[in-house]
């Protein structure tokens, strides 16, 4: 499982990223807004941990921007603004989940298990190629093949 | 209110006209009954008409003044109280946009050192990654520190700051200090670059290296993606002379005015590309201040910010 790490303390980064990793999530982790709106838009990520207060542009502002074109994957605010009106504008711009800092560790690594668990599809329900009527679509690949030939799918 | 005024005027006006109206055509009647005035033109020389009008000219000037001292101070009011909102509403951006920077520079040190503390009672770490991480939570703490004392040495500025006084070799503090910071940040070039003989001052040694260092951390913190720091020590006019120059992005002119308020912060904290409280500039004008020196803040030659500072050799009350 892939997950997309946006947080600007460099040293909250290492030490969450360390802990995903241990996990066995593969994380892709940055520090600047527009690094991680590039990284969303190149790969396919699983869940996203955002921070608010970021450079140049907001967490909010990510958020709002991503759920323009993806409203399945799940976000988590992770941030030092812990009013009752923050956590709403943060939930208004279609995150999943606000923690506020500094958090426990095992919540944080508890919330991303239970959001990826619940939003990923079963791998039992869910062929890796699926065949009708003579067409093929890949679902790891992204990939269909039908009679005018071959498409590549959007993620 | 200002329309109220005007029609109010108006009114008074047409009033005062009315009245006069009546005034002159009773007076009229009254002379031609007496047989005192034949023609208009009689009546216009009439010494009792005369003094109708100008009694009547001199109410339409004094409901002219009085309408245009009431408009004037309504102006003025509403002007004053629009500074004034103006003015509390800018404070009020500055305490919010304070308070959300110290909370995030409060709360994301001790994320930080828990989270290294939570790491390590549940993982089992390679020795390496524990000397990483213990690492990071010194770094942290000493963040934390920094940031205490710079709240509480601004707290104190206000009311009981008094320089700790004692001879002082400036240019070793400000070398030392370039230095520490050279380690610190190493792809920083620094320079520093001391002009003739420099005398030792009488001064607060905290203080000074609370101001030296704020104005190097700052150069740091806005310089450009090859940053290259100028420390200048010199001696004129019987005054010490330090510049602490960058070649960041500068400082506009609207914000020169206003960089060493308390709690000042350019932009909005959300998304902010610098870390800090607005105290540093603040905490460094009130020890100049208190040392009976001066600070500038000018533009750089081609690009950056250079602080220039004029400090009395002979120091505090010892001119």
């Amino acid at each position: 499982m892939r997950i997309l790490l946006v947080e600007d303390e460099e040293n909250i980064r290492k030490v969450v990223k360390l802990n995903l990793e241990m996990d066995d999530y593969e994380v892709v982790a940055t520090g600047k807004g527009r690094d991680a709106i590039k990284y969303f838009h190149e790969q396919h990520f699983d869940l996203i941990i955002l921070d608010v207060m970021l450079p140049e542009i907001s967490g909010f502002q990510i958020c709002e921007q991503i759920r323009l074109t993806n409203m399945e994957v799940p976000i988590i605010f992770v941030t030092a603004k812990d009013t009752a009106m923050d956590k709403i504008s943060g939930l208004k711009m279609g995150a999943d989940d606000y923690i506020t800092k500094p958090f426990n560790l095992e919540e944080l690594l508890l919330r991303v298990k239970n959001l990826i668990k619940r939003t990923s599809k079963s791998p039992d329900n869910l062929p890796e190629v699926y065949e009708f009527g003579g067409n093929k679509v890949n679902f790891r690949t992204f990939e269909a093949v039908g009679k005018p030939g071959e498409f590549i799918l959007t993620k | 209110m200002l329309l109220a005024f005007t029609w109010w005027s108006v009114l008074l006006f047409t009033k005062n006209r009315d009245a006069f109206y009546a005034k002159r055509d009773l007076l009229k009647i009254g002379l031609i009954a007496e047989r005192l005035i034949e023609s208009d033109h009689e009546f216009e020389h009439n010494i009792n008409y005369q003094e109708l009008h100008k009694e009547y000219k001199r109410q339409e000037w004094m409901i002219f003044g009085e309408a245009a001292v009431f408009v004037v101070t309504l102006i003025i009011g509403i002007w004053l109280i629009n500074r004034g909102y103006n003015r509390e509403m800018l404070s009020a951006q500055q305490r919010r946009n304070f308070l959300l920077s110290t909370t995030h520079e409060l709360k994301s040190p001790l994320a930080s050192i828990k989270l290294v503390l939570e790491t390590f009672i549940k993982r089992k770490l390679k020795p390496e990654q524990t000397e990483k991480l213990t690492h990071a939570a010194l770094q942290e703490t000493e963040r934390l520190n920094h940031l205490v004392n710079d709240l509480l040495l601004s707290a104190k500025l206000e009311v009981s700051y008094q320089p700790n006084v004692e001879e002082l070799n400036l240019a070793h503090l400000v070398g030392e200090l370039i230095e520490r910071l050279k380690t610190k940040y190493p792809v920083v070039e620094f320079q520093f670059h001391q002009n003739g003989s420099i005398p030792n001052i009488q001064a607060d040694k905290m203080g000074m290296t609370s101001v030296s260092l704020n104005l190097l951390e700052n150069a740091v913190k806005y310089s450009s993606d090859q940053p290259k720091i100028e420390v200048n020590l010199g001696l004129k006019n019987n005054k010490i002379i330090l510049n602490v120059a960058d070649n960041g992005i500068g400082i506009s002119d609207k914000e020169k005015k206003r960089i060493f308020e308390k709690f000042y912060r350019v932009g909005n904290e959300d998304t902010r590309t610098t870390k800090g409280t607005g105290l540093g500039l603040f905490i460094v004008q009130q020890i100049i201040k208190a040392h009976e020196g001066t600070i500038l803040v000018e533009d750089n030659e081609v690009t950056g910010t250079r602080f220039k500072i004029e400090l009395p050799i002979k120091g505090v009350g010892k001119k």
